[in-house]
């Protein structure tokens, strides 16, 4: 859709596959329940992505870790490490590699 | 959970670097900075009978946080389908900023007759967009998927089907 833009530059670029490929398809709905509580609070923040999101989001990620819908990793490297981490003040959620003891 | 390299129309494509240590450093929220709004369209070719939509109407992000969003994708047809799925940013230029992280394009997505299923895109917009002068007026950025129905072909490489 470059054809005669004005200014002459001509601005293609391919998409590009994912980072980390593709999610795989969560047929039975297992992280589910956590898509509606994330989408909650961003509809009462007007889609403002705060901590409160984001701390929902990685709820959901780590449902799909744990269910094997998503390859596990720190989320230090998905840009959800939170203030108070290390503190276990986030206990709800646990990043994988740094689990210590949980009664899951 | 090995990802097929084939890109569309055969090419192949080399994934990004994996680079856990390059990408941590980029995924530092630029607090600074306005926040963008993203907004979300689907789209679905013709001959695919899904219904095809994003679930939130938009996220405002930083430059450097990463979000996630979803679609719902639901196939009201008799059978079982394959399809794939591409996407376009726009404006065109903040394209080489929108990163992908996770997402659920250009691998096929087999939807039973029926099914209706919950698609994420995790991504972010690169903090080098603020260094950018170009980049200034731009407030908005339209994240546009689109499905296609898929067959894999004689080189069995999946292939969009534009008609039936």
């Amino acid at each position: 859709m470059s054809f005669g833009s004005p200014g002459g530059g001509a601005i293609n670029y391919k998409p590009t596959p994912p980072e980390r490929g593709s999610f795989p398809l969560d047929h039975d709905g297992e992280c589910k329940h956590l898509i509606s509580d994330y989408l909650k609070c961003l509809k009462t923040r007007n889609g403002v992505n705060d901590e409160q999101c984001r701390k929902l989001a990685r709820e959901y990620l780590s449902c799909r870790m744990e269910k094997n819908l998503m390859a596990p990793d720190n989320f230090k490297n998905l840009g959800l490490e939170f203030k108070g981490d290390e503190l276990g003040k986030n206990s709800k959620v646990s990043s994988i590699s740094t689990r210590k003891d949980d009664n899951a | 959970m090995i990802c097929q390299q084939t890109g569309w129309g055969g090419q192949p494509i080399q994934t990004h670097r994996k680079g856990n240590l390059d990408t941590a450093s980029r995924l530092t929220p630029v607090t600074d900075s306005r926040r963008l709004r993203i907004t979300f369209n689907g789209s679905v070719s013709d001959v695919l009978p899904w219904k095809f939509t994003p679930q939130q109407r938009e996220v405002r992000i930083l430059p450097g946080e990463t979000a996630l969003a979803f679609y719902t994708a639901t196939n009201k047809g008799p059978t079982d389908i394959i399809g794939v799925a591409t996407y376009s940013v726009t404006p065109a230029q903040v394209a080489p900023y929108f990163s992908k992280i996770q997402c659920f394009c250009f691998e096929e997505q087999k939807l039973n007759a029926g099914e209706s299923l919950d698609m994420p895109v995790f991504f972010f917009i690169d903090p080098d967009f603020v260094k950018d002068p170009a980049m200034k007026g731009i407030d908005t950025i339209t994240l546009s998927y689109t499905f296609f129905k898929a067959r894999y072909d004689d080189n069995g490489v999946l292939r969009p089907t534009i008609s039936s």
